[in-house]
């Protein structure tokens, strides 16, 4: 794509103090560590990983809502440019209008006192984008009909509704000021299966309505597959691959992708057993371990990757991996 | 189906999902028999306590006293008697003497032949309403009295006032004091727990030390303490006020505790987060969100705390060290029925005690009632 | 074949406000030794709620139908489950014959007790056995289910182990009495993708080394395809389709299991639509009459499957559904 992504993170760094102690130091969380990465604009972008991977944060730090410890993200739609590390109050509001959020629980998400015209009405009389009540309201009924909601429901309180119905109250509240950068944080994860289809759909069907950029953050690499057009795995606050979606499922380089591709239990009953199993469990970013950060449970890793972490480096068109043996294991695999 | 019989009907559903906070906790506290009961009981009494005056036949203090009728017991109002019946209900008169054959004490002797009618919405001593006395705004009517002499529903004390008068005024008073020291401990709490819950972190660990400090405090000695340093020449009107100032100021802690619980965990729900991913203010988020996400949990806080803050006005003057006459409180008049003599002569003594024990059951049973009613999300079927 | 377990028309309804809520309606089902069965719905499907019956651990407020019966057969021995009453009764099943793991490990150890201690109390308790034998039996228990440096494990508390760990040690508490039947509510939800594969594969290897029954409750069909025997298909309440897994996920007959397939993402084929299940779940104040299915279904019949109940018709041998749609095609073929 010759165009300029809509977002671009350099070396991206997102550290938490752990606690607060009187004395000494504190122990610091490293929940995302020297991420690169490039959204395209108009992209479904797919971030893959483990509870503890530091997706979530790195989702939130690109919304500036996660303290952003160290490197640049900068967001350029065409009409603004802003570097979202350090923005002033003014733009910070703009800001706000042009990158939201969905959220993974649609029942923590929606305040209980609130009807969902004043949930999905929020926004627009926080930022001050309309002027009057007639204005807001026909603003949250245009939205509120582009997610499926059914208008006469509008009175009620989100105790009348149910999983995906509130999602759907979530996702137009997050699109009523009109963004052009939504990250969607496990948006379908606490869903039903058949509820879940419907959801994707219209979060597929809004983007080339309203021409929005996804960041879509998942620990479900089926539902990623299907929707997104780009995907980045993360482990333990670093990119650990990234590219487009067929390329990356087709030949996942890193062995952290492999052994996730294949823990997806699949749907063929006589497809059993015939998985590679990891082994072990994600290590805690409080104490991560030296080198690469996923030696503990690969079962490939050698003295050099227990010393050295390695860097992203290319292994396809836009397929990026960071493995210091990817190139011989992928030989070793196209001979056996 | 069975189950079409409690399937209702849309109208009502329509109504369940518009319905908001209040609405629903007030529809789930409707189906609460016991709650209600004591709701109305509680209601009853506050309108008793507020109306008292009027209600009353006679004035409370010394001044209202019948010299007649001391250590008099209750005068139950008939309307048929041996003489016949009447539609207005009456008391009998009674004689009082002392002789030789009494050995010198007075005994009191019902004449039955003195028919005492009640009369309604009769004149008597001048009083103000609601503090309606302070714009000079005066009244004198009262519900009933006696066309002669006194009536006495619950009997006299030793003096001779009126243990009904008496009685009524004691739920009022004891019902200031306590929303007084509600009310600031209610607003030392939201200031203390809400500074604590909504900034965490250190200010948060210094304010808990504190807490946990007043929280360790033992009140009676402490109450013994401070009354100690009331000066005993100050107005009964003074006292009441350092007192529900005393008890305001050692009931936070427990409240505050709580609005500080409440908050930090709402403050980290996620509709906060989206509040303040749209650029809202705290200002904001305070209003709009953490505030009405509590505002039912704090009322009914405030409505469990209130027999405690009552129960330490009576506690403490009770032992002496609270409100003293003249004023009358539920307290004070409990500090009446201490002796033998009460227990074995003049029994009716303890019916404030009875109303002292309604009211605060009132309260506890309202109190739990709400606190179920509140948590409408709390038994969640499936 | 004897079962381990026969749950003969459970039908279950909660006392709420509003009303009486049926939670489940008439469902059947055997549980063989050695057979691990797959109950899937969604939320509200009232699967759960059909796993807790079997311990009677639901809620003061359910209310079972006479005719409901749940039979446990142990050692030659019949238990009706719905029968027992009083906590040494329930022991019987409790922790006896029948134990229960949860989607959230730590909700079932209590915090501030060991997990050792936990294990050997309630070993103590169901066998009868002393402490220290009991312990013995505890290690073992840790070590058989991959817990490495078990003895160590034995005196630490449930948040000093991480999530996998934790359900770990859970399934070693729930098979340390060697139960006849293991109930696993949601195990692996909870859990990453590589955890969960890791679990089920312990799974499968204790049914084989112990030969016990499990109930597999879950939402997700693709870890069904992957650990169980038989399948049971359960929507608001009523059991739709119920089969050996193979012929259940290949040749789904009931349209809600088709449905449910369809709308799963799957990875050999990136190009394919998502295809949701029109609709919502119905609220359970709201079942609809007839076929709880009809109100999403894309074939319903007008005017039979609004108003009959439809039962299960047999479509392949010991494959059971209940729909009119089905059973006709299936006449038809």
């Amino acid at each position: 794509m010759s165009d300029t992504p809509l977002i671009t993170a350099k070396d991206l760094c997102v550290y938490y103090g752990l606690g607060r102690k009187l004395i000494g130091t504190t122990p610091v969380i490293r929940a995302v560590e020297k991420v690169n990465v490039d959204i395209p604009k108009g992209s479904f972008f797919g971030l893959v990983g483990e509870s503890g991977s530091g997706k979530t944060t790195l989702g939130r730090a690109l919304l500036n809502a996660a303290p952003i410890s160290d490197g640049k993200v900068s967001y350029d739609d065409g009409e603004v440019q802003y570097d979202v590390a350090s923005l002033s109050k003014q733009d910070l509001k703009d800001y706000r209008k042009r990158a939201q959020l969905i959220f993974q629980d649609p029942y923590a998400a929606l305040s209980p006192r609130m009807t969902v015209r004043d949930i999905i009405a929020e926004p627009l009389e926080v930022m001050g984008l309309t002027s009057s009540r007639e204005e807001t309201d026909e603003k949250v009924r245009e939205i509120a009909a582009k997610c499926r909601l059914n208008l006469e429901h509008l009175r009620r309180f989100p105790h009348a509704f149910s999983g995906g119905q509130r999602q759907r109250i979530s996702i137009a509240r997050a699109l009523v000021s009109n963004p052009k950068f939504v990250v969607a944080d496990e948006s379908v994860a606490a869903l039903d299966v058949s509820i879940q289809a419907d959801v994707l759909n219209l979060l597929k069907e809004l983007q080339k309505e309203l021409g929005l950029t996804y960041l879509f953050i998942s620990h479900d690499l089926s539902v990623v597959a299907h929707i997104c057009d780009h995907v980045a795995v993360m482990y333990l606050g670093r990119l650990v691959e990234s590219g487009p979606t067929r390329e990356l499922f087709n030949n996942p380089r890193h062995p952290y992708t492999q052994a996730l591709l294949s823990a997806i239990p699949s749907l063929d009953p006589d497809h059993r057993g015939q998985v590679q199993k990891l082994e072990g469990e994600i290590p805690s970013p409080a104490d991560p371990p030296p080198g690469c950060k996923f030696q503990t449970r690969c079962r490939f890793a050698t003295d050099h990757c227990r010393r050295e972490e390695p860097k992203l480096e290319e292994a396809g068109p836009e397929h990026e991996v960071a493995c210091h043996r990817w190139q011989e294991l992928a030989e070793k695999e196209a001979v056996g | 189906m069975a189950a079409n019989t409690s399937v209702p009907t849309q109208k009502a559903k329509e109504a369940y999902f518009t319905a908001s906070q209040s609405q629903l906790i007030w529809a789930r506290f409707k189906k609460n028999r016991t709650a209600m009961i004591a709701a109305s009981v509680l209601v009853g009494l506050i309108l008793m306590g507020l109306f008292a005056p009027f209600l009353s036949p006679y004035d409370p203090t010394i001044a209202g006293r019948d010299s007649e009728y001391e250590n008099g017991a209750p005068q139950i109002p008939k309307f048929c008697d041996k003489n016949g019946c009447s539609i207005r209900p009456f008391i009998y008169g009674v004689k009082r003497e002392r002789s030789i054959e009494t050995n010198f004490r007075w005994v009191t002797t019902v004449d039955p032949d003195d028919r005492r009618y009640l009369q309604f919405f009769v004149e008597g001593w001048e009083y103000g309403l609601l503090g309606s006395a302070n714009i000079g705004l005066t009244f004198d009517t009262h519900l009933f009295g006696a066309d002669k002499g006194k009536v006495h529903l619950f009997g006299t004390d030793a003096s001779g006032k009126d243990i009904f008068s008496r009685t009524l005024h004691a739920i009022n008073t004891s019902m200031a004091v306590g929303t007084l020291g509600v009310l600031i401990s209610f607003v030392l709490a939201l200031i203390i727990g809400g500074i604590a819950g909504y900034f965490g972190g250190l200010t948060d660990s210094i304010i808990q030390m504190v807490t946990d400090a007043v929280r360790t405090v033992p009140i009676i000695p402490l109450f013994m303490a401070i009354a100690a340093f009331l000066p005993p020449e100050i107005s009964s009107e003074a006292r009441f006020f350092y007192i529900s100032l005393i008890i305001g100021f050692i009931n936070w802690p427990t409240l505050a505790r709580r609005v500080r619980t409440h908050l930090l965990v709402e403050r980290n729900q996620e509709y906060v987060l989206a509040a303040q991913l749209v650029g809202a203010s705290p200002g904001h988020i305070i209003r709009k969100h953490l505030l009405p996400s509590f505002t039912s949990y704090i009322i009914v806080d405030l409505v469990i705390s209130f027999p405690y803050i009552v129960l330490s006005e009576t506690a403490l003057s009770f032992i002496g060290l609270g409100l003293k006459d003249p004023v009358t409180s539920l307290g004070v008049m409990l500090l009446n029925v201490t002796s033998a003599d009460v227990l074995l002569n003049y029994q009716w003594y303890f019916i404030p005690v009875l109303f002292f024990i309604a009211l605060v059951m009132a309260f506890v049973f309202v109190g739990d009632g709400l606190r179920d009613a509140a948590d409408p999300y709390g038994g969640s079927k499936k | 074949m004897t079962e381990l377990l026969s749950v003969q028309n459970l039908k279950l309804k909660f006392k709420t406000d509003e009303g009486l809520v049926t939670a489940v309606d008439g469902v059947s089902f055997d549980v063989a030794p050695g057979e691990i069965l797959g109950l899937v719905g969604e939320s509200g499907s009232g699967k759960s709620v059909t796993a807790k019956s079997i311990m009677q651990l639901n809620a003061d407020n359910s209310v079972y139908d006479p005719d409901s019966s749940i039979k446990l057969t142990d050692d030659g021995k019949t238990i009706d489950a719905l029968k027992l009453k009083g906590t040494d009764e329930l022991m019987l099943i409790r922790g006896g014959a029948v134990s229960m793991i949860f989607q959230e490990p730590m909700a079932s150890f209590a915090p501030a007790i060991k997990i050792g201690s936990q294990m050997v109390e309630q070993l103590v308790l169901h066998k009868k056995i002393s402490e220290a034998e009991a312990k013995s039996i505890s290690i073992e228990m840790l070590e058989r289910v991959g817990i490495s440096d078990a003895a160590r494990r034995f005196d630490q508390y449930a948040f000093e182990l991480s999530g996998g760990m934790r359900q770990r040690a859970m399934i070693a508490m729930a098979l340390s009495t060697r139960p006849k039947l293991l109930i696993a509510d949601e195990p692996t939800t909870a859990l990453d993708v590589t955890i969960q594969a890791q679990v089920i594969d312990l799974m499968k290897d204790l049914v084989a080394e112990f030969g016990m029954g499990i109930i597999f409750i879950t939402h997700d069909l693709g870890v069904i395809a992957q650990t169980a025997d038989r399948v049971a298909v359960m929507y608001l309440g009523r059991l739709v389709e119920q089969g050996p897994v193979r012929n259940v996920i290949r040749n789904p007959a009931h349209p809600y299991t088709q449905g449910l397939i369809n709308a799963l993402p799957k990875l050999d084929d990136l190009g394919a639509p998502l295809t949701p299940v029109a609709g919502d779940i119905p609220s359970p104040l709201e079942r609809p009459s007839g076929c709880v299915f009809h109100t999403r279904c894309p074939v319903a019949i007008e005017g039979k499957c609004d108003k009959d109940v439809p039962e299960m018709f047999p479509m392949e041998p010991d494959h059971d559904a209940a729909c009119f749609v089905a059973a006709k095609q299936e006449e038809a073929a």
